[in-house]
C-alpha cells in the first residue's frame, strides 16, 4: 500500500510565493501553497501510518497533516508533486525510516520524501513546466508530477 | 555484472586519447594521456576503467595543483624594466617559500595535512582550512554548499589525528540580486543562488552545531554564471595529536554514510568549465546528523588512542583517501566490503564515488575490535575495507577480482610538470581627474544602499554564532531591544569552555579580505589588499600583529595567457608581502577554469584572491569592538589617507573607470600595526576604513550606541576623502582626557594620523569644509537604508 502524507503548514508563505511567481510572469495568481510531502509504500495499515504522521513527521504547534492514497484532481488548482530523482540521496527519508525503527515499527517500507505546491487559479501545463524548474525544484536533481 | 573494462590506450593515436580524455570526463591533457599511455607501455597491459579513473583524479586539478605547481619562465616588466624571472614550481616558490623564509615558531604543520596548524598554546594548536565549492553550488546551491561546508568540517576532523571543529566561516561572491535580464537555460537566477547557498551553509553548519562566526559576501555581475562560495572551518586539536602514522599491517577502515553515485567526478569535473548538460551524479547532497554522529565517535577513539591516521573522503572518494595515506608503503582495498547505498556500483564507481560523509581511519590490527565496537555503540557505520601493505601499490580488488593495481610512485610522481612561458607588464596606475557631478547626498544614498556596502544582518542571523559558548566578539555588536547594530572587523573566539580554562587569557581573532573590483583593474594591488585588508582586521579586535597567519585562496576564470601571467604575478606578490608582514600562509586551496560556456564563449569571473586571517589575541582584555563609546571622545585617522577612488564602490556605483588605485605602503602598514597592538589601552574603538571609504567606515561605528560625530575638515577632494578605500587605514575612538597623550605618542612614534572630530550624542555626521558646512547626514535615515537591501 502507498500512502502521501501531506504536511500543510499553518502559516503559509503565501504572499512571497505569489511575489516570486509574479516575478516569473504568472499574474492572477490568488493563492500558492508550500508543503512537504511524504511517500511511504509497503505492508503497513493506515493507523500506523497516522502514528508516524503524528510522532515523528508533524510539528503540531506550527503544521497539520493529511493522509492520503491518492492526490485527488481539482480543477480550481494545479497541485505539483517534486522528489529527488532516483540516483540522488534523500537525506530526509533516511531519517525517517531510522525515526521509525525508533518508534518500535519493525516493517519494511520505501519512502520519499518531497515537496508539494498548490497554485490557485489553475495555471495551464505549458506554462507551469518552467514556473516549477525556475522557483521550486533543481532539474539536475529532482523530478515532478502534475496532478 | 561485468567488474572492469579495459580502454585501449596502448594502440590509441592522440586524437584518440583526447576522446577518450573528454569522453570520460577525465580533464586530462594530451602530455598527461601519453605519460598514461608510456607507463601502460611499460607494465605490457592496457588500463581497466577503475586504473584509468584513478590516475585522472589522483592528477585532477582538484588534488594536484598542477597549474600552479606548474615550472615557468615570467619576462616582468615594471617601471620600464623587464625581470625575467624563472620558477621551477610556481607554489613551492612563492606561497611555500614565503611561509619557509618567515619560518615562525608557531607554525606545527603547514601544507601538509588537510589543514595549516598553528600553535594556540603550549597543550593546543589551532587547524585551519578554508575550501571552495564553486562548481558544486552553481548546479545546485544548497547541496552544494550544505557539501562545502560539510567537506571542510571533515578536512578538520581529518587534520592530524583529529580536530574538533569550533567554527566555520564563510565568503560568497554572487551576481546581482537585482539582475533584470534574461538567463540562459540551466542558470539559475543570483537571488536563487544566494538564498540557497545562505540556506544549505545555515543547515548544515547549525546541525553540526558549530559556529558561523565570520564571513563576507561580494556582488558582482562577473559571477553571475559562477558564484564562488568559499567554506571555512577552524578546530582545535591537542600539540601531542598532530602526527600521522601509517605502516604495513594496519588494516583500513571506512566510517560514516554509505556510498552511491553522488558526486563521481566531482574532483575532475572542478577542472571543467560549466555548461548546460552535465549529469546528475556531479551534485552531492549532505547529510549532517551522520557527519555529527561520526565526529563524537572520532574524538573520543582520538583521545582512547585507538587509530593513528585519519582522512576524509573529498573529492576522488576513496581512491583520493586510501591512495593518500597509504602512499609511501602501499595498500590493498576490497571493493565488495564497503556498504551501499543501493545495488547496481561497478567497483570504479564505489571507488570514485564522492559520497560525502565518510572517513578512512587506520589503526592496529589488534585496535580495530575496540574502535569498530565504539562505533557501534554510537549507531556509526564502520566497516574494515583493506589493509597496509609494503608493496608500494595500489591494488583494488573485488570478490577476489584485481580491478586496479597501480606503482604509487607513478600515480604520485608520474604526472608530467606543464610549463608555461608567460610575459605581464605591471599596470601604470591612472591618476584621471573626474568630476563626480551627482550630489554629495545622492552619493551617499547610492554608496549606502550598494549590496556590496549595505548590512549583511539577515545572512548572519540565518546562522547560529554562538553555539559551543566561545563566541566572544559576534559579527553584529548593538541593541537587541533597539535593533540596530554595528558590523565588527573580525570574530573573536575563546575556543575553550571558559570555566574549564579560567586561566587562559588568549583568545582567537578570524578575519578576512576579499576585493575583485581591484581583480578586474589590477592583479597586483588586489593581492596586496586583500592581505592588508585580512591583517588589519584581526589587527583592530586586538590580535597580535606577530601571530598572524594566513590562508589563500586563489579563484580564477578561464586559464588563458593573460589570466595564467596574472595568477603567477598575484602568488609572487602574495609572497612579497607576507615575507615583509612575517604572516606566513599555513594552508591555502586553489578553483581554477571558473568560467562558463555559452555559445562557445567563455565568460570568466574576475581573478579574485580571498585572504583568511587567524591571529592570537595574548589577553582578552585587548579585544577592541568598531562601535563608539562615549560622547565627546576624539575620533582619529591613523595612517594615510587616500583620494583614489579606483576599485572602490564609489566608483563602481557611478560607474567610473581608469582611476587610480590606492597603494599599500607596507613598511608604514607593519609600523602601525605594531603601534596598535603596543598602544591597545588607548582606544576605546578602532575600525577598518574599507568598502565605502571613509564615511560608511564612521556611520558603522555610529550605529550600535546611536551616537554621531561632528567632522572639522579642510580638504579639496571630498569625494576622495569620504569614499576612497586606502589599505592600512584605521579608525580610532580616543578617551577625551587621553587626547594630547595620545598626539604626543603618534608624534613621537611618527604615525600619520589626522583628528577628524567629536563623537556628539545626536545620531548624525556632521561634516564641516573650510569652514563651511558641507553635510548633515541623519544616521536613523541611513540606517534604514543600509539595513533594508538584503531580506
Amino acid at each position: 500500500m502507498k500512502y502521501i502524507i501531506e504536511i500543510i503548514p499553518l502559516k503559509s508563505e503565501n504572499e512571497s510565493l505569489i511575489k516570486e511567481l509574479n516575478l516569473s510572469g504568472l499574474k492572477n495568481i490568488k493563492r500558492v501553497i508550500k508543503n512537504k510531502i511524504y511517500s511511504i509504500s509497503g505492508d503497513i495499515d493506515k493507523n500506523k501510518i497516522d502514528f508516524i504522521a503524528k510522532e515523528l513527521l508533524v510539528d503540531p504547534i506550527v503544521e497539520n497533516y493529511k493522509i492520503l492514497t491518492k492526490i485527488k484532481k481539482n480543477p480550481s488548482q494545479t497541485i505539483v508533486n517534486i522528489w529527488y530523482k532516483p540516483e540522488v540521496l534523500d537525506v530526509v527519508s533516511l531519517y525517517v525510516k531510522k525515526g521509525i525503527k525508533y518508534l518500535g515499527l519493525e516493517e519494511e517500507l520505501e519512502i520519499h520524501s518531497g515537496t508539494q505546491i498548490w497554485i490557485t487559479p489553475k495555471v495551464e501545463e505549458k506554462k507551469i513546466k518552467s514556473i516549477i524548474e525556475k522557483n521550486f525544484m533543481n532539474p539536475l536533481i529532482q523530478q515532478y508530477e502534475i496532478i | 555484472m561485468k567488474l572492469y573494462n579495459t580502454i585501449d590506450i596502448l594502440n590509441a593515436s592522440d586524437k584518440k586519447l583526447r576522446y577518450i580524455s573528454e569522453k570520460g570526463l577525465l580533464s586530462l591533457s594530451i602530455e598527461e594521456m601519453r605519460a598514461i599511455k608510456n607507463y601502460f607501455k611499460k607494465i605490457g597491459r592496457n588500463p581497466t576503467d577503475c586504473e584509468l579513473e584513478t590516475i585522472a583524479q589522483t592528477w585532477s586539478e582538484h588534488c594536484k595543483h598542477k597549474t600552479l605547481t606548474a615550472s615557468l619562465a615570467l619576462s616582468w616588466k615594471k617601471n620600464n624594466k623587464i625581470r625575467i624571472k624563472k620558477y621551477k614550481n610556481v607554489l613551492k616558490e612563492t606561497i611555500f617559500y614565503a611561509t619557509k623564509k618567515i619560518a615562525h615558531k608557531d607554525c606545527l604543520s603547514v601544507f601538509e595535512d588537510n589543514a595549516g596548524i598553528v600553535r594556540f598554546n603550549e597543550k593546543y594548536a589551532l587547524a585551519f582550512k578554508v575550501e571552495t565549492h564553486n562548481h558544486p553550488s552553481a548546479l545546485e546551491p544548497y547541496g552544494g554548499a550544505a557539501t562545502g561546508i560539510g567537506g571542510v568540517i571533515r578536512d578538520i576532523i581529518g587534520c592530524g589525528l583529529s580536530a574538533k571543529p569550533i567554527a566555520n566561516t564563510d565568503i560568497f561572491c554572487f551576481g546581482d540580486l537585482n539582475y533584470k535580464k534574461q538567463l540562459p537555460e540551466g542558470v539559475f537566477h543570483p537571488r536563487r543562488i544566494f538564498v540557497g547557498v545562505v540556506s544549505g551553509v545555515r543547515d548544515y553548519g547549525n546541525r553540526m552545531g558549530i559556529p558561523t562566526i565570520n564571513g563576507s559576501v561580494i556582488f558582482d555581475n562577473g559571477f553571475l554564471f559562477n558564484p564562488l562560495v568559499y567554506c571555512g572551518c577552524i578546530g582545535i586539536i591537542p600539540v601531542d595529536k598532530i602526527e600521522k602514522s601509517v605502516s604495513p599491517g594496519q588494516v583500513i577502515i571506512l566510517v560514516g554514510g554509505k556510498t552511491g553515485r553522488d558526486g563521481i567526478h566531482g574532483a575532475t569535473f572542478s577542472s571543467a568549465a560549466l555548461h548546460n548538460e552535465l549529469p546528475t551524479s556531479v551534485v552531492q547532497i549532505g547529510d549532517p546528523i551522520t557527519e555529527k554522529m561520526f565526529l563524537d565517535v572520532i574524538l573520543k577513539a582520538r583521545d582512547l588512542k585507538l587509530f593513528t591516521a585519519i582522512t576524509d573522503c573529498g573529492a576522488g572518494g576513496l581512491s583520493s583517501a586510501c591512495g593518500e595515506l597509504t602512499k609511501d608503503c602501499g595498500c590493498r582495498v576490497y571493493l565488495e566490503k564497503v556498504p551501499l547505498k543501493y545495488k547496481g556500483l561497478k567497483p570504479w564507481e564505489i571507488w570514485l564515488s564522492e559520497s560525502q560523509e565518510r572517513m578512512v581511519v587506520i589503526t592496529d590490527k589488534d585496535k580495530k575490535d575496540k574502535f569498530l565496537a565504539l562505533c557501534e555503540e554510537e549507531d556509526v557505520e564502520a566497516t574494515v575495507i583493506g589493509e597496509v601493505t609494503d608493496t608500494k601499490k595500489l591494488e583494488v580488488f573485488y570478490e577476489d577480482v584485481k580491478v586496479c593495481e597501480l606503482d604509487m610512485d607513478f600515480l604520485h610522481e608520474g604526472l608530467p610538470k606543464r610549463f608555461f612561458k608567460l610575459s605581464y607588464e605591471s599596470k601604470d596606475s591612472k591618476n584621471k581627474k573626474v568630476k563626480i557631478k551627482n550630489s554629495l547626498d545622492e552619493v551617499i544614498k547610492k554608496v549606502f544602499s550598494s549590496l556590496n556596502v549595505c548590512s549583511k544582518e539577515w545572512i548572519i542571523r540565518q546562522y547560529d554564532h554562538e553555539v559551543q559558548g566561545n563566541t566572544i566578539l559576534k559579527p553584529l555588536c548593538g541593541s537587541q531591544q533597539k535593533n540596530i547594530y554595528s558590523p565588527q572587523d573580525a570574530a573573536v573566539l575563546l575556543p575553550f569552555n571558559i570555566e574549564r580554562l579560567k586561566d587562559e587569557k588568549k583568545a582567537i581573532a578570524v578575519g578576512c579580505g576579499i576585493k575583485p573590483s581591484l581583480g578586474k583593474i589590477d592583479v597586483e594591488r588586489m593581492t596586496e589588499y586583500v592581505i592588508d585588508e585580512a591583517v588589519r582586521n584581526v589587527v583592530c579586535v586586538g590580535a597580535n600583529f606577530e601571530k598572524i597567519f594566513l590562508l589563500d585562496n586563489f579563484c580564477w576564470g578561464d586559464l588563458d595567457k593573460e589570466n595564467l601571467s596574472k595568477l603567477f604575478i598575484a602568488c609572487e606578490v602574495a609572497k612579497d608581502v607576507a615575507i615583509k608582514y612575517k604572516t606566513p600562509f599555513i594552508s591555502g586551496k586553489d578553483s581554477l577554469n571558473n568560467y562558463y560556456l555559452l555559445k562557445n564563449k567563455k565568460i570568466s569571473i574576475p581573478p579574485t584572491l580571498l585572504i583568511s586571517a587567524i591571529g592570537i589575541i595574548e589577553d582578552i582584555k585587548n579585544i577592541k569592538t568598531s562601535y563608539l563609546k562615549k560622547i565627546n571622545n576624539y575620533i582619529y585617522i591613523l595612517g594615510k589617507l587616500s583620494f583614489d577612488l579606483g576599485g572602490s564602490v564609489l566608483s563602481e556605483c557611478l560607474n567610473i573607470k581608469n582611476l587610480k588605485i590606492p597603494k599599500l605602503n607596507i613598511d608604514f602598514a607593519i609600523k602601525l600595526y605594531k603601534f596598535i597592538n603596543k598602544y591597545n589601552r588607548y582606544f576605546c574603538s578602532l575600525h577598518d576604513i574599507s568598502d565605502g571609504g571613509l564615511i560608511c567606515a564612521l556611520a558603522e561605528m555610529c550605529f550600535a550606541n546611536k551616537l554621531g560625530v561632528e567632522l572639522k575638515l579642510n580638504v579639496r577632494d571630498i569625494f576622495g576623502f569620504l569614499f576612497s578605500e586606502p589599505p592600512a587605514c584605521i579608525l580610532a575612538e580616543i578617551e577625551h582626557k587621553d587626547k594630547n597623550l595620545f598626539e604626543q605618542v603618534l608624534k613621537k612614534q611618527k604615525i600619520p594620523y589626522l583628528l577628524l572630530g567629536q563623537i556628539k550624542k545626536e545620531p548624525s555626521i556632521i561634516i564641516y569644509n573650510r569652514n563651511k558646512k558641507l553635510l548633515n547626514l541623519d544616521l536613523e535615515e541611513v540606517y534604514k537604508i543600509w539595513s533594508g537591501q538584503i531580506k
